[in-house]
C-alpha cells in the first residue's frame, strides 16, 4: 500500500556543510537523502519508516 | 494518521516556460505534472522506476518522474512529450513513431519519444547497439522493440527535417 506521502518531509540544504550541521543540531530527526532512486520505490512500497529527511 | 507536513511551491521551467506548483516536498514530480500542471502526457507505468513510462528530461538528463521528488524539481529545467513537437509540428522522432508503428498502445510512446530524443541529442548519429541502449530503460510490451528502434533510425536519417 502506497505511503501517506503528505507525512513526510524532506529539505535542502544549501551545501553538505549546512546538512550536517542542521543533523548535528538535530540528531536522530534527519537522515540524508542522496537522489531518492531507492528511497522513493519504497515510500512508494509503504516501506520508509523514517519520515524526515535532508537532500545532499 | 501522521500530521501532514506544509506543502512547499516549487518554480522551475516545463517546455521553456516558467511554471510554479504547490505539492508535498516528497510527493512525486509525476504527479505534479499531470495533477498540477495538468501535463498528463507523461504516463504512470510500474510506479518504481523500472519500465521509464514516466521517463522525462531534467537539466538534459532523462529521469523517471515517478523517482524525483517533487522538491528537487526546484530550478530545474524539464522537458515533458508536450514540449517535443515545435509549434503544433511533430518532431521528425514522433513523425517515423506514426509512419513506422512505433507506437501501439501507446503508454509507453512518451518516456520512449523522450529517451529517444535524448540520445540523439547525446549521439546525432547512433549506431543500432546506441539505441537499443538508449531505450533499455524504457519497456514496452506491444511491438517487439523493432519497429521503436526502425522508427529511431528512420528519424535520425532524417536530421535535416526541422526538429
Amino acid at each position: 500500500m502506497r505511503a501517506y506521502v503528505p507525512a513526510y518531509e524532506i529539505q535542502a540544504p544549501p551545501d553538505l556543510p549546512a546538512a550536517l550541521d542542521r543533523m548535528a543540531r538535530e540528531p536522530h530527526t534527519w537522515k540524508p537523502f542522496a537522489g531518492g532512486t531507492d528511497l522513493m520505490v519504497l515510500l512508494e512500497a509503504g516501506k520508509l519508516p523514517h519520515r524526515r529527511y535532508l537532500s545532499i | 494518521m501522521p500530521e501532514p507536513v506544509r506543502k512547499i511551491r516549487v518554480h522551475c521551467t516545463v517546455n521553456g516556460g516558467p511554471v510554479a506548483f504547490e505539492a508535498y516536498p516528497m510527493s512525486r514530480l509525476l504527479d505534479a505534472l499531470r495533477e498540477e500542471l495538468k501535463l498528463t502526457g507523461t504516463k504512470e507505468g510500474c510506479g518504481e522506476g523500472e519500465c521509464g513510462a514516466c521517463a522525462v528530461e531534467m537539466n538534459g538528463d532523462l529521469v523517471n518522474s515517478c523517482l524525483v521528488p517533487a522538491l528537487h524539481a526546484e530550478g530545474a529545467n524539464i522537458r515533458t512529450i508536450e514540449g517535443v513537437a515545435r509549434a503544433g509540428v511533430l518532431d521528425a522522432l514522433q513523425q517515423s513513431f506514426l509512419e513506422h508503428g512505433g507506437a501501439q498502445c501507446g503508454i509507453c510512446t512518451p518516456g520512449m519519444i523522450l529517451a529517444a530524443v535524448n540520445l540523439l541529442e547525446r549521439h546525432p548519429q547512433p549506431t543500432e547497439l546506441q539505441i537499443r541502449e538508449g531505450l533499455a530503460g524504457n519497456l514496452c510490451r506491444c511491438t517487439g522493440y523493432i519497429k521503436i528502434f526502425e522508427s529511431v533510425l528512420d528519424a535520425y536519417r532524417k536530421q535535416g527535417l526541422p526538429r
